[in-house]
């Protein structure tokens, strides 16, 4: 973590009458971070993201922006005072005004305005579009006006609520690489909600993995990764294939056979094992001691596949290969773990 | 729970219209507590109360449900079929929004008096008041994203059932809106209604002034109108439900127009079965007038001063109005608590109300409040605000339901307060609907006669108190030049408001 | 797009400034002013203006001059109170003088305007006089009718079935049957439009229509007042109108005589001028006016009368007094009980 903290949200919680949707959040943005907020939809990423902007009132809890409170339980700073930028999702930009008077609208006006409009303009990629209306633009442009738009102000935070979700897949990707350089360009601190976890994991200095309107993990992208702290996180931050299992000192036992653990790992007795697609590892002609079973489906990416195995025992797996050696469909292969797992306590 | 409370800025000139609105019930209620709560009851506890208000609303309902079936399938026929000439027709179908309804009942009367009775009124009634219906419900036709129909299409529905499953549901908000007004304008009719010989409820109210000089039992009848209203707008915004947003923010589609077919010349018949009566015939008989009053005794030079006054005074009605409903309706289509919708219904509970019954409610305002005023420009102006509020209510409100809430909140989060946003992004983007919603005023101050009647400056004569001047005294040939030009200048508004739905 | 907020912005202070001007002006026009009064009419202006211009001229009198219905004027009037801007009230009928006079509004006259009107067309208590008079008749075609009938109850013999013409929704219509429940009690009246609805009479929109239709032969006989038929012969010369007035029998409810009159508010600003105003209405001047123009028949005594109109003493109408004609409401509940309102 570098610099001091730009956000701060403490045990916020928010209830839209009888149903609680945040139940309790903390969470800390740095100067020039780009967190991200990552989870399924209906999460409560997205009210989070009003409280902070103040659309929505919190009903416990505090939230401070550049070490003062914007929002606690008995005083509310509105939207305008907040210094807080928002990028919704599909840009939401005022169909009445033409592109450069978007981005212009939270300057006041003046000589320096018309100059940090085109600065905008700029760093956007857009310069000389200033004049063209909003519904002239593609979605990819729509989005870089709106994230100048939001940027023009100078923003403490900049929030940006799933803001490539409307772009087809195609688009996505490029358009998510031209904003965060933005961003990064401009030394924004910025929070992104998303339930996409490849965006999340790949543009986010930090990433906030919420569940149930609470913060599961908070985290590097790779501990997160490599280190959730419970089944739920390893479950929905990259793919995994979980295995009924039973501990036993620092060793498990299942239907791959006894599997070396990583990291802290609950006391002996019933677990459920984590195991990432590529760290199975799959060979031909297994014989009559080696743990096997049928390719049922094949997925081939280019420059690597995923094949489903149906094991003997009839537990279903999915490993990540190398393009080279993905088998065929309907192929008899054998199954090794290649590295240590994680477990975590099976639930009863 | 808190809310966010909407800004005082909002709150208090909306709750300034509100109070206008409901000035006729101050009076409702002080008059007919004058003589005492028997009497109340007394007026109120007669079967011909009963049997008056069971004819009031039998006609409400009978013509209602006419406007809606006429009204929907104009609307459908002029945005989604391929009907060769629906840009005319759509224009032609709000043309009778210039038609007064107690001028196209004397058109009728005075040429087939055969027609007098419940049949007539509902005739009368239904042709100048559909558009209300097809206006609204038009324009949310053609807000309505076609690809759902198409996907319903494909999903092996017939048009008829896209239509009764995915077309109608949609548009029951504008169709809610429309019907409550077309209701409510019944209700409050009398010059219809008179002309037909229907007796309806508002007989006895303008007997109690007329024949028995007493403005309490007039009070105390009108009250039931109150009532009448109440439970109308109720059910309004229950038939009403939530607003259907637009779901995606793409640039709206144009459909693919429905090939009518075979259907063509049936769609053509209707369109004249409903221009003839509602447009066609009106205008025959004022121009047989006119032509009659080649002898008669008019000079061009009253003609254009009435019709100077009458502009004048429907612009300055228009704008008022619209000032004052903004707020409403911003409140209406924003906030999501009750006070937004208690403003907004209180400026419908005197739109049932007859027009001499707020004309007189204003006189007892004017003398007790606003003396200074009194028998002057802005207390008749204030009348017409009264009378036409949940008009411009209602435009503004559906507008702003348009725009998305979105755009408000990115605006503040760019250090805009909530009065600049409402100023530099509501506003804007709610400009059409509110040019709609102005319009309306316009066209109907045009047509309005009691208030005006009592209400106007001395000397002040408009197309309307020409009309009755000279057609009290049956001169119709006198008449014929000022319901020309009347009808002829208030189709300008009627054509706009078609244009603006579109 | 700063021209559409500024659009908006310009347009509603337009409005807001043109509503501000309007309020500024007229404001000089006050009947208070000496040598101005405020007249609340409900005879038509077409009707009364040159005669009231005649009066202006003669006087030096302004008058504001407001035209609406009679009981929506009344209405007002009782509305407004003492605060009320008029001086004057010029009514089409006596109910709704009447009214006012029980409302206490009206102010007594001198006994000098008064006594030129016969008793008849006056308040008892002298608050209101008549200025012109209107008889109920039968208007028949004689190419129709041989022997005319001279009461209404022969109006309801067979051989009339069909062929009546009224016009249920005129007020002086609806002053008769008022005047019928006087004479004959509410029974009597109930009887007598029972078997005036069993004869089937033809209703129609306006007495002018109802004449017309006698006059075409489209109906025998019609119930309107004396004066239509001589616009009619004005209108179209003596020599192309069929029809002519039938008056009914001395004493004959049918018969009834309603006066238009006026009466000066207690709240008057300007009593001498209201009341300069009544005393031209009962001149000579004036009385031949209404003669001459509307046809209706003076009331003070001396004024020559339309050309072949028997006078009111011929007539003797039936003895009521006009005050008692204010109960129209339960007059229109009856005619709506025996069907007759809205035919």
């Amino acid at each position: 973590m570098s610099g001091d903290p730009v956000l701060e949200v403490r045990g916020v919680h928010k209830a839209f009458g009888a149903r609680e949707v945040l139940h309790g959040i903390d969470l800390d943005v740095a100067a020039g971070e780009i967190v991200a907020v990552l989870g399924p939809s209906g999460c409560g990423k997205t009210t989070l993201l009003r409280l902070i902007a103040g659309f929505e009132r919190l009903d416990a809890g505090s939230i401070a922006v550049n070490g003062i409170e914007v929002a606690g339980s008995q005083h509310c700073v509105p939207p305008e005072r907040r210094q807080v930028g928002v990028v919704p999702q599909e840009g939401a930009l005022f169909p009445h005004l033409d592109v450069a008077r978007n981005i212009g609208y939270g300057l006041h006006k003046g000589p320096e305005a018309t100059a940090r409009v085109h600065e905008m303009l700029e760093l956007v990629g857009l310069a000389g579009r200033g004049e063209q209306r909003p519904n002239e633009l593609s979605g990819g442009q729509q989005q870089r006006v709106a994230l100048a738009r939001a940027l023009a102000p100078r923003p403490s935070l900049v929030l940006l609520d799933e803001p490539f979700s409307s772009l087809d897949a195609a688009m996505r990707a490029q358009v998510r690489d031209e904003v965060f350089d933005v961003l990064r360009t401009a030394g924004a601190t910025a929070i992104l909600v998303t339930h996409d976890q490849q965006e999340a994991l790949s543009v986010a200095d930090r990433v906030a993995v919420m569940l149930d309107g609470r913060i599961a993990q908070f985290g590097d992208p790779d501990v997160l990764y490599e280190r959730p702290t419970s089944l739920e996180v390893a479950r929905f931050v990259g793919d995994a294939v979980l295995l009924p299992g039973t501990l036993t000192g620092d060793a498990a036992t299942c239907s791959l056979g006894e599997l070396a653990l990583r990291g802290d790992h609950p006391p002996s007795g019933p677990v459920v094992l984590v195991v990432r697609p590529e760290q199975f590892e799959l060979h031909g002609h297994p014989t009559a001691t080696d743990i096997a079973g049928l390719v049922v489906g094949r997925s081939f990416f280019g420059h690597d596949g995923t094949v489903r195995v149906a094991l003997d025992d009839g537990t279903m797996i999915v490993c990540r290969t190398h393009a080279g050696r993905l088998p065929q469909r309907g192929e008899r292969v054998g199954v090794r773990v290649g590295s240590p797992v994680l477990a975590f306590p099976a639930t009863p | 729970m808190k809310r966010d409370r909407p800004p005082l800025a909002l709150i208090v000139p909306a709750a300034a219209a509100s109070l206008v609105a409901v000035v006729p019930i101050w009076y409702l209620v002080d008059r007919s507590l004058d003589r005492g709560v028997d009497e109340v009851r007394d007026e109120l506890w007669r079967r011909r109360t009963l049997d008056l208000v069971l004819n009031s609303v039998g006609l409400s309902a009978a013509v209602t449900a006419l406007c809606v079936i006429i009204g929907v399938a104009a609307a459908w026929l002029v945005v989604r079929s391929n009907l060769a000439g629906r840009r005319f027709l759509h224009v032609a179908f709000a043309l009778p929004l210039a038609v007064p309804s107690y001028l196209a009942a004397f058109a009728w009367i005075s040429w087939r008096p055969q027609v007098a009775g419940f049949s007539g009124a509902v005739l009368v009634l239904t042709l100048v008041s559909y558009p209300y219906v097809m206006l609204p419900v038009a324009a949310a036709l053609s807000r309505l994203d076609p690809g759902q129909e198409d996907v319903a299409r494909s999903l092996g529905h017939s048009r008829l059932q896209v239509l009764l499953r995915l077309t109608l549901p949609q548009l029951r908000t504008s169709i809610a809106a429309g019907a409550l007004l077309v209701a409510l304008y019944v209700l409050s009719d009398f010059g219809a209604v008179a002309a037909m010989r229907y007796e309806a409820f508002t007989w006895v109210i303008y007997g109690a002034y007329r024949a028995g000089f007493n403005p309490s039992r007039a009070a105390i009848l009108a009250s039931v109108l109150v009532l009448l209203a109440l439970v109308l707008v109720i059910a309004e915004s229950s038939a009403r439900g939530r607003a259907a947003a637009r779901v995606g923010s793409g640039s709206p589609r144009v459909g693919t127009p429905v090939e009518l077919g075979r259907a063509t010349p049936l769609a053509y018949l209707f369109s004249a079965a409903v221009l003839l009566p509602a447009v066609v015939f009106p205008m025959w008989r004022i121009i047989t007038w006119v032509t009659e009053s080649v002898t008669a005794d008019v000079q061009f030079s009253d003609v254009r001063d009435a019709l100077w006054n009458t502009v004048k005074l429907a612009a300055l009605a228009a704008a008022a109005t619209i000032v004052l409903a903004f707020p409403v309706g911003v409140l209406a289509a924003r906030s999501r608590g009750a006070l937004g919708r208690v403003f907004e219904r209180s400026t419908y509970v005197a739109h049932a109300l007859p027009g001499i019954v707020v004309a007189i409610s204003l006189v007892f305002v004017g003398v007790r409040l606003l003396r200074p005023i009194y028998l002057e420009l802005p207390l008749l102006v204030l009348g017409y605000v009264v009378l036409f509020l949940p008009l411009a209510v209602g435009a503004v409100r559906n507008s702003v339901e348009q725009a998305p809430p979105r755009l408000e909140e990115v605006a503040r989060s760019l250090g805009n307060g909530p009065m600049a946003v409402l100023r530099r992004i509501t506003a804007p983007l709610a400009l059409p609907g509110i040019g709609a919603g102005a319009a309306m005023v316009f066209l109907t101050t045009m047509k309005e006669l009691p208030v005006t009647l009592v209400l106007r400056p001395t000397g002040t004569e408009t197309l309307a108190t020409r009309l009755w001047r000279h057609t009290s005294v049956s001169d119709y040939a006198d008449a014929g030049p000022y319901a020309l030009a009347l009808v002829l200048f208030a189709a300008i508004p009627a054509a706009l408001l078609a244009k603006a739905t579109r | 797009m700063i021209t559409r907020t500024t659009r908006l912005v310009a347009i509603a202070a337009a409005a807001l400034s043109v509503v501000a001007a309007a309020c500024s002006d007229d404001n000089d026009s006050s009947s208070s002013s000496p040598g101005s009064i405020t007249v609340y009419s409900g005879r038509s202006e077409e009707l009364v203006k040159p005669l009231l211009d005649q009066f202006s001229a003669e006087t030096g009198i302004t008058i504001e001059f407001r035209a609406g219905d009679s009981g929506e004027l009344a209405a007002q009037l009782i509305t407004e109170g003492d605060a009320s801007p008029a001086d004057v009230f010029f009514s089409q009928d006596a109910g709704a003088l009447g009214a006012l006079q029980k409302a206490g509004m009206l102010s007594t006259l001198p006994d000098e305007l008064l006594s030129p009107v016969p008793g008849a067309y006056r308040s008892a208590d002298g608050e209101w006089v008549g200025t012109s008079g209107r008889v109920r008749v039968l208007v028949i075609n004689p190419d129709l009718v041989a022997n005319p009938p001279t009461t209404v109850d022969e109006l309801l013999d067979p051989q009339w079935k069909g062929r009546i013409g009224f016009a249920p929704s005129n007020a002086s219509w609806q002053s008769f049957v008022t005047g019928l429940r006087v004479l004959r009690g509410d029974d009597g009246a109930r009887e007598w439009l029972e078997g005036f609805a069993a004869n089937d009479p033809v209703a129609y929109e306006k007495n002018g229509a109802v004449r017309d239709a006698v006059n075409s032969g489209e109906v025998a006989i019609g119930l309107v007042n004396h004066y239509y038929l001589y616009e009619k012969i004005a209108a179209d010369g003596a020599a192309n109108v069929r029809a002519v007035n039938q008056f009914l029998a001395p004493g004959d409810a049918g018969g009834l005589v309603n006066v238009a009159g006026v009466g000066v508010l207690k709240s008057s600003g300007n009593r001498t001028a209201a009341l300069a105003l009544v005393e031209f209405l009962l001149s000579e001047t004036a009385q031949r006016y209404f003669a001459e123009k509307t046809f209706e028949y003076p009331l003070v005594a001396g004024v020559a009368l339309p050309d072949g109109l028997p006078t009111l003493d011929e007539l003797d109408p039936p003895a009521i007094d006009l005050s008692d004609l204010d109960t129209l409401a339960e007059t229109q509940e009856l005619l709506a009980d025996v069907g007759l309102l809205t035919r």
